[in-house]
């Protein structure tokens, strides 16, 4: 049976108005989900950021250029050419990506940037050792009344004592690491906390210490 | 028949287009309401986050390296901005003098911030030092306004955070008020192993809050303790980029201004 042509002419602008309708609907919730977030300052409208959310910090680790003015170089041999001190650099942990000496020369600094298969992005920084094993359990004692990461003592493989920095994976920009003392160096290796966990941190600063300097 | 039908229809179709007309009202109305709020007031509602931004400008000290440094700050109320609580206890802006130790997110800084009063009334201040060792560590924070009496808008003060001489690691911080009053202790940090790097001021920020301040009488402390004034200022890093666009300004070897769409970026 054929409907008289009105119904049909109706059905069809009622099918065509009900599209253009849902079609605004849809249109304005795409605009408020893709609008600016830093766009207004509105006192009342916007909730609260927790504290355990947001860094307290404008500045962050950079895994790909880790040094101000950084000077890089070729190879670990050409950083130990520019540095008192020989380089830990053992090949259980790969070759480094990048190697960073401080444009300064007074300063006594090297930055290893690895990119393992296993433990993702990671970097080594090392320092003569200017303090004590007091010194560096202080970074400890200092968080015991709270820090942003979550600093505690651990023993590496050798015995010896050192500071393991546990970052959330969630909080943006936080890391992973742990600090120790090595043959008149100190020795620190991190990653991010969101691809660098406690295990790796660890499994690398063993590899560290029970290498030879280069 | 046809005509009773036509016009039962027809009615139909009148209510049917007073549907559709009540619908067009409303999805032109959700429309519009979606537009306002995303330009308007609540753009920043759900899913903006309260990041922290900063200006970093670093003092020419002829290529020595600095174990100490010391700014005199100005301070003023520039909190504007809602995600910034009595709860969350997040700073708002604020300024400090600092050593960075060349490895981007190690330092340590004495200075200034603002926040909410923890009674929701008002805007309070408070001294504090921060470091970090893989871009966070902890800050310490004092309110005590007995002890640290010129925290205040409109004051100006001076700010160090000086490495010890005998234990290098460690970071005592002061603040001097100008009122005769000498140094007034802040707090002792460690940083092991860090202990020499760069004089620095520092502004910062979160999104609707502001930082124009001064740093100047800018020094820095060399390795046998002597105090020096810094021979250069330049920008070292910079976060607040568009639609904020923070800058320092130099205005002298020893002093710089932090300024809005003005100054020098890097």
């Amino acid at each position: 049976m054929r409907l008289p042509d009105y119904i049909i002419g109706f059905g069809r602008r009622h099918v065509f108005s009900s599209v253009l309708a849902c079609t605004v609907v849809v249109a304005g919730t795409a605009v408020v989900l893709a609008r600016p977030a830093h766009r207004s300052s509105a006192p009342t409208t916007r909730p609260a950021a927790t504290a355990a959310e947001e860094s307290n910090s404008a500045e962050h680790v950079d895994f790909d250029q880790p040094l101000l003015a950084g000077r890089k170089l070729p190879s670990v041999a050409e950083a130990a050419a520019n540095l008192p001190f020989r380089p830990v650099a053992p090949a259980a942990a790969g070759q480094p990506i990048s190697v960073w000496i401080p444009a300064q020369a007074r300063q006594h600094l090297l930055a290893l940037v690895y990119q393992h298969p296993s433990y993702g992005r990671f970097m080594v920084i090392e320092v003569p050792n200017v303090g004590t094993q007091q010194d560096l359990e202080g970074l400890v004692a200092q968080c015991a009344t709270g820090c942003e990461e979550a600093w505690s003592l651990v023993h590496l493989e050798d015995g010896s004592e050192a500071v393991l920095f546990e970052g959330s994976p969630t909080i943006p920009h936080e890391t992973t690491g742990v600090i120790w003392i090595h043959n008149g160096l100190a020795l620190n290796v991190l990653g991010p906390a969101a691809s660098f966990s406690r295990d790796a941190a660890l499994a690398l600063a063993n590899r560290f210490n029970s290498a030879n300097a280069a | 028949m046809h005509g009773i039908e036509r016009r039962g229809v027809g009615r139909r179709r009148n209510v049917g287009r007073t549907g559709l007309t009540s619908a067009w009202l409303l999805a032109v109305v959700v429309f519009a309401g979606a537009v306002v709020y995303s330009l308007g007031p609540g753009a920043a509602r759900a899913g903006a986050s309260c990041t922290e931004y900063g200006v970093f400008w670093q003092m020419s000290t002829g290529g020595l390296l600095a174990y100490g440094a010391k700014n005199e700050i100005t301070l003023h109320d520039q909190y504007a901005d809602p995600c910034i609580t009595p709860d969350n206890d997040l700073n708002a802006s604020g300024q400090t003098a600092r050593v960075f130790f060349g490895v981007k997110g190690y330092y340590v800084e004495a200075g200034w911030q603002e926040y909410a009063c923890s009674s929701g009334v008002g805007h309070c201040f408070r001294s504090f030092m921060e470091w970090a060792i893989g871009g966070s560590g902890a800050q310490w924070r004092s309110a005590n306004r007995h002890k640290y009496p010129c925290v205040n808008p409109g004051t100006q003060a001076i700010w160090s955070v000086i490495g010890e001489a005998a234990r290098a690691t460690s970071f005592d911080g002061y603040l001097n008020c100008e009122d005769g009053r000498g140094e007034r202790y802040l707090t002792t940090l460690d940083l092991y192993p860090y202990y020499q790097g760069y004089g620095e001021g520092e502004g910062f920020f979160r999104e609707a809050s502001a930082m124009a301040e001064t740093h100047q009488n800018l020094q820095w402390m060399d390795s046998a303790r002597a105090w020096h004034p810094s021979l250069d200022v330049f920008c070292r890093y910079d976060t607040s980029k568009a639609p904020y666009n923070w800058n320092g300004l130099k205005v002298s070897a020893t002093r710089f201004d932090v300024v809005q769409n003005a100054g020098t970026d890097c």
